[in-house]
């Protein structure tokens, strides 16, 4: 009999563990909609999370300051260099923002169709990191409550953070864009060329991307900003150029890209609900 | 040990590890509290109190970070499951089992990860992740060992080589 439980007993494990494999690559790629279970327990974990996590961040601002003390002569340097290089910018930009205007008006008397502007931001704290040291995912405060959908943008201040990748009643997870499989479309933050290609993430917070002109001159401490193409709306910024690499086996022309979000500190985002009825009327746009 | 508490402990942990302990990252690496704790229970409370350690934490980060759901859960329990059996020839009265079992476990960890990700083609080039996996073991069998000592005072009522007692 006891022998008969034994056997009774692995079969249940591996039929479960093949059940649980099965789910596994059916969940792959993040589900439309997550389980009425999964959304309940998040609501009950996510305000301690937030909670424990607001510790977090006070405790890491009140300590940033010691141990950066001796960075700080250094920084100041730099942000007086780029103080000055910034003056000489609003000159040349107070010039092109009086064309612009013109432009505008011009733009306005010839009745042109112009796309709308992102308003509906919704704001929300990061509530949860990821524990495992192989994915760059986190937990946020808004779900479908607050009008956030599958594949919306996330961004912050700085720029661009990543997608929404599955979402509960009032939480959701993120996937950042230093991912490894996340890709971003970008282009060059310039007026003159406009290169396009395409970013993909590394697991040491910085970006490899591939342009697709191999001919395209680009240079060091280029900005770039996402291009339209994909999921992401277009214009937002991603970030520096540091290096070039030319590889001349593949005919590609590669950048490293140093995001313009602090990953390590991140703790309030915005979200850009992801409406497919408008992307679709959007492509259809002149 | 209760169960429930082993169960609460779980849920604590995730919670504390997703959220403060996400600002003592070293070098960009956080040590996997969820292994340590789910071997360390294995090996002196009971099997059972590992499994139930594995499967809640395992539950929690895939349901909340995960890409995909039950790849934590599976490995978390296969740890546990190879542990207990390993631990039967082993000595536990000596520092040398914790750190053994929980590097190898964190290494198994990352393999077995790394399999489930390469048949789901979304496997990372493991250099990449060489580094990461190193300073974990370090960080976990340190921690290990600190939890691993206090435990085993509190179970056996001597302190972890102290042959005299």
């Amino acid at each position: 009999m006891t022998r008969m439980n034994e056997r009774l007993k692995k079969i249940i494990v591996i039929v479960v563990g093949l059940l649980m494999i099965l789910l596994m690559a059916i969940s792959f790629g993040g589900r439309e909609r997550i389980t009425a279970v999964e959304s309940q327990l998040g609501s009950f974990i996510a305000p301690v999370q937030r909670f424990f996590s607001q510790i977090g961040n006070f405790m890491d601002e009140k300590t940033e300051p010691i141990i950066n003390v001796l960075n700080y002569k250094s920084l100041n340097e730099s942000l007086s260099k780029e103080n000055e290089m910034l003056k000489a910018q609003v000159v040349s930009l107070t010039m092109a923002q009086k064309e612009f205007e013109e432009l505008n008006e011009l733009k306005q008397s010839l009745h042109y169709a112009e796309r709308s502007d992102q308003d509906n931001y919704i704001s929300c704290s990061v509530i949860a990191k990821d524990i495992g040291n192989w994915f760059n995912m986190f937990t946020i405060d808004a779900g479908t409550e607050q009008g956030v959908t599958k594949n919306s943008t996330v961004i912050n201040g700085n720029g661009l953070v990543g997608l929404v990748y599955e979402v509960g009643s009032n939480w959701s997870k993120v996937i950042s864009i230093i991912d490894h499989k996340s890709s971003v479309g970008f282009e060059m933050l310039r007026v003159t060329d406009d290169y396009d290609g395409i970013l993909s993430g590394t697991t040491n917070y910085e970006l490899v991307g591939e342009l697709y002109d191999t001919q395209a001159n680009v240079h060091v401490n280029d900005y770039i900003v996402t291009s339209g193409l994909g999921m992401y709306p277009k214009g937002i910024l991603i970030g520096q150029i540091y290096e070039l690499v030319d590889d001349r086996d593949l005919f590609l022309k590669q950048i490293k890209v140093k995001p313009a979000v602090d990953f390590k500190k991140l703790n309030k985002v915005m979200v850009i609900p992801y409406d497919e009825y408008e992307e679709e009327i959007n492509t259809y746009l002149p | 040990m209760k169960k429930i508490i082993v169960f609460l402990l779980a849920i604590a942990n995730f919670i504390l590890m997703s959220t403060l302990f996400q600002q003592f990252r070293v070098y960009g690496v956080l040590a996997n509290l969820c292994i340590v704790f789910s071997i360390i229970f294995a090996i002196l409370f009971s099997e059972q109190h590992g499994y139930i350690f594995a499967v809640v934490s395992g539950l929690l980060q895939d349901t909340f970070l995960g890409k995909v759901l039950f790849v934590n859960t599976i490995i978390y329990t296969i740890l546990v499951y190879v542990t207990v059996r390993v631990e039967r020839i082993m000595f536990k009265g000596n520092d040398m089992t914790p750190i053994f079992l929980i590097s190898m476990a964190t290494i198994a960890y990352h393999l077995i990860f790394f399999v489930f990700m390469f048949l789901l083609q979304s496997t990372i080039p493991i250099h990449q992740l060489a580094m990461h996996i190193i300073i974990e073991v370090i960080l976990n069998s340190i921690i290990g060992l600190i939890i691993y000592r206090l435990v085993f005072k509190n179970v056996f009522g001597y302190k972890l080589g102290d042959y005299n007692a």
